[in-house]
């Protein structure tokens, strides 16, 4: 993707189909070789089990078994109309349920590296609607180097703890946050 | 006059209000779903036990 993403709401693509409670939602995306594809927004069920109140936020095509293949690749015409549109459902799910938060997983340092420049780029449009935070998954603890434990952690007594993302901010990519929590303002 | 983001919300809000999207694909004709085949504790322990042993025996092993 060599083209900057700008997020606008005002150019995104129509929502084709959705549920009623906007936990799933259709558009169809255009391909850089000139075919479409469907392409499915789903907001989970239930919260993230350690962070109350965070919902997943997925997307991508979907599978023969209805689900969402969020590692496909698709080499789409225009990334500012699909992000919007993502983001603009997301905008208006939690325009109906105030007291949620959607978080969306970076999957792999790749995207995660991509959706934290989208997100720096577009700061100042996404700050009229969102707080953003950041989360890293997993502690990295490399005092022990490679005698470290399997497992060095009490995870009940381990909590998550997600970031505010400010403008500008500069982070290591090694360090950067793998998953993004967007909380209506 | 309407801007376009509120026509982008009044768009949005006419197709949720159809309520249209399937939260997964219906299945098939033929098809069957894990759901429909594993009724009882004794199908799913028997299920089960088949992905185990096939887990454990992987083709060309």
């Amino acid at each position: 993707m060599a083209v900057p993403v700008i997020l606008n709401f005002d150019t995104s693509y129509k929502v084709e189909k959705a549920t009623d409670d906007l936990k799933n939602g259709f558009f169809t995306t255009e391909l850089q070789e000139g075919g479409k594809e469907s392409l499915k927004i789903e907001i989970s069920k239930n919260p993230h089990e350690l962070m109350p109140g965070v919902y997943n936020l997925g997307f991508g095509p979907v599978t023969e078994d209805g689900r969402i293949n969020d590692k496909a690749e698709l080499p789409h015409r225009d990334y500012s109309k699909v992000f919007s549109t993502i983001l603009f459902l997301g905008y208006r799910y939690m325009v109906k349920n105030p007291d949620h938060m959607l978080g969306i997983d970076g999957s792999d340092n790749r995207r995660a590296v991509l959706y934290f420049r989208m997100l720096q780029r577009n700061y100042d449009y996404l700050d009229n609607y969102f707080e953003i935070f950041g989360l890293k998954y997993y502690v990295r603890m490399t005092r022990f180097g490679k005698r470290q434990y399997d497992n060095p952690f009490d995870f009940a007594d381990v909590l998550p703890s997600p970031e505010k993302i400010i403008k500008n901010m500069r982070i290591r990519l090694e360090w950067l946050y793998n998953y993004f929590i967007f909380k209506l303002k | 006059m309407e801007t376009i983001l509120e026509k982008k919300i009044r768009e949005l809000d006419e197709v949720a209000k159809r309520n249209e999207a399937k939260p997964a694909r219906p299945l098939r004709p033929g098809q069957s779903s894990l759901h429909d085949i594993i009724r009882t504790p004794e199908q799913a322990e028997r299920f089960m036990r088949l992905m185990k042993f096939a887990a454990e025996n992987p083709p060309n092993s």
